[in-house]
């Protein structure tokens, strides 16, 4: 596409978009000074030998893949319903699933507690039954899913809007029940979206602390021993926490990128000449 | 078989039925223009959309509540909806079995398309893919959704042969959906006019041509002259029904309609003859004689239509070449023109939906 001749107006946006990439680079600088102390990897090192780091690392890395999966386990069905069907309060269920990008999350995790803590409706019940959620992986759960899951709804309701209903119809005709027909026909069609949908939330489950906070500071998570070397020992003690952390979800994002140009190729393949 | 029985769908903006349909064998094409419903009634037979009211048998067997994949019919839709994620003979064994897939695909001739991308193919190779993928299953009963509505212009002549020498191999009934005349006239045994979503006539091509049942058939198929009027009187003995249109009487047979009836009426341009001055009327045309002026001379193969002006609206009557130049029509500019009794095509006004 012919993008227009420079003006004065694209010099500005230049400045502008310079300015705004360079604030976006100084947590890298950030990051990048913490780890040019040579110290900074021996410490690194010492703190992945560290008991309460590993089992941070554990408890997040094992409560943000069941999150994930269980956000798409619902996510995905709920995104394809909202694709396919216009019915009365669609609007509506598409503002509440949204609304955990909106809300600040420690908010969110202080109205789960009053749902799940040991006096709150649910968990006031489950807790006469000997068990907490607020000291439980199922806790952390709670509070990541709350978070995490509209990234895997919107990503897939997107990828679904792009399918034609006509494929799916097709599939029918040919004698394939519905859930075949998603299987075979919509899935496929739709896992570029849900892929991408997919990384995101595990990136934004693993990196969750506001309603973690709230509803479950035990066991801890990294995000949540983050912040308590922190409290303990400056910026110094949570400087090698941050850099695990900074590089798993970096991790995310280069997976999504690289993942993004695979399927843009294989999106074009696919509409070229439909 | 299938049989259509009072269907009813009604959308906010669209209303369809009643339609009562028996399609035995053979080609049927469902011919109407754009937004008359005959999609939606593809769409309904297949189990796309559910119908408000109404049943739909086939071969015996009611499929009206059965979801689309156990009503064992075959629909080709008008992009073909090839599933782009799987190659064409992917494509070809989704719905039906390794073991037939020989003979169709030299049926339809795509042996060297097999492993290709569907991305790769042209849109009439799209079409017998489609094709093949269909007739795999089985089915009752195939159906075509403009089945040249992707396809460029200039192959469509080419593949109307084609297509209609395949479908004729086929023992099951093909409904085919078009909007083009000349694609129904080459194809199918059987017509089926649709507008506003009803069925307005159901015959030959050379039926619904010649007499079309209603005005919007007419009109769609170019009848040019269609005509309001009222019945005026009516003597069975004399065989003599008049109509006044806009003041002109018109004369023809008698038929039981009762005076002071609006009647929709048409003339074929090819019906109406020139009177020529000084030269005697024939006894037949002598009750229909009408006096204008020419409006326009068009060239149309080996006619020339003329656009007649008269007092009671335009008329336009063709005139063979020989006839044309014989009686110097282009030096003329008032004449009288003429047609037999019988030469009125009588049509039935549907009921508005």
């Amino acid at each position: 596409m012919y993008r227009g001749d420079y003006t004065n107006l694209n010099k500005i946006t230049k400045i502008l978009t310079l300015l705004m990439v360079a604030y976006l680079l100084l947590p890298f600088l950030g990051g990048a000074l913490s780890l040019s102390d040579w110290q900074a990897i021996t410490q690194i090192i010492h703190a992945l030998k560290n008991p309460v780091v590993v089992s941070a690392l554990k408890t997040s890395l094992i409560s943000a893949t069941f999150s994930t999966m269980i956000c798409i386990l619902f996510g995905v069905p709920l995104a394809y319903t909202l694709s396919r069907h216009r019915f009365k309060g669609a609007v509506i269920i598409e503002a509440i699933i949204l609304s955990p990008l909106v809300v600040p999350p420690i908010v969110t995790g202080l109205f789960l507690l009053v749902i799940f803590g040991p006096n709150g409706i649910i968990g006031g019940v489950v807790s006469d039954l000997g068990f907490r959620f607020t000291r439980s992986l199922v806790g952390i759960m709670l509070a990541q899913i709350a978070v995490a899951s509209p990234f895997i709804v919107i990503t897939s309701k997107a990828a679904f809007d792009e399918i034609d209903p006509k494929l799916e119809f097709a599939s029918r005709i040919l004698g394939k029940g519905p859930l075949e027909t998603f299987f075979k026909i919509t899935l496929p069609l739709a896992k570029g979206g849900i892929i991408a949908g997919l990384a995101l939330t595990f990136a934004r489950a693993i990196g969750e602390f506001g309603a973690t906070f709230m509803v479950a500071y035990h066991p801890r998570t990294i995000p949540i021993q983050l912040y308590a070397s922190f409290l303990g020992g400056g910026v110094p003690a949570a400087v090698p926490l941050a850099i695990i952390l900074w590089i798993m979800s970096l991790g995310v994002i280069i997976f999504l990128k690289s993942f993004e140009i695979f399927l843009g190729g294989w999106v074009a393949r696919t509409k070229r000449n439909l | 078989m299938l049989e259509l029985k009072e269907i009813y769908k009604e959308f906010p903006s669209f209303k369809l039925g009643p339609v009562n349909l028996k399609i035995k064998k053979g080609i049927i094409a469902i011919l109407g223009p754009s937004g008359s419903g005959k999609t939606t009634l593809l769409n309904i037979i297949a189990g796309i959309i559910k119908q408000d009211k109404g049943t739909i048998t086939l071969n015996g067997r009611e499929i009206d509540h059965l979801p689309p994949e156990k009503r064992h019919i075959g629909y080709v839709f008008q992009d073909f909806a090839l599933f782009p994620h799987l190659n064409v003979r992917e494509n070809l064994l989704y719905g039906g079995r390794e073991g037939d897939l020989k003979d169709l695909v030299n049926l339809l001739n795509i042996g060297h398309l097999l492993d290709r991308d569907i991305q790769s193919l042209s849109s009439g190779e799209r079409q017998r893919v489609a094709i093949a993928r269909t007739l795999l299953t089985h089915p009752e009963l195939l159906m075509l959704d403009e089945p040249m509505g992707s396809i460029d212009e200039n192959l469509r002549k080419k593949l109307w042969i084609e297509l209609r020498n395949l479908l004729r191999q086929l023992d099951i009934p093909v409904i085919l959906v078009t909007h083009s005349k000349e694609e129904a006239m080459i194809m199918a045994d059987q017509v089926v006019v649709m507008g506003n979503g009803r069925i307005h006539q159901y015959g030959s091509i050379k039926e619904i041509y010649e007499f079309p049942s209603t005005a919007f058939v007419a009109n769609f198929m170019g009848f040019e002259n269609v005509f309001q009027g009222t019945v005026t009187d009516t003597n069975p003995e004399r065989d003599v029904l008049k109509i006044n249109w806009n003041g002109t009487e018109l004369t023809t047979s008698f038929r039981n309609v009762a005076p002071g009836t609006p009647i929709t009426f048409g003339i074929r341009p090819e019906n109406i003859m020139i009177v020529r001055e000084g030269k005697p009327v024939g006894d037949l045309i002598r009750d229909n004689i009408i006096e204008g002026n020419i409006l326009r001379i068009l060239r149309k193969g080996g006619i020339y239509e003329v656009i007649v002006s008269t007092s009671s609206g335009y008329v336009t009557v063709d005139v063979p070449d020989h006839v044309f130049h014989r009686i110097e029509l282009n030096k003329k500019s008032h004449i009288k023109i003429g047609f037999k009794r019988n030469k009125i095509h009588f049509m039935e006004s549907l009921p508005e939906n």
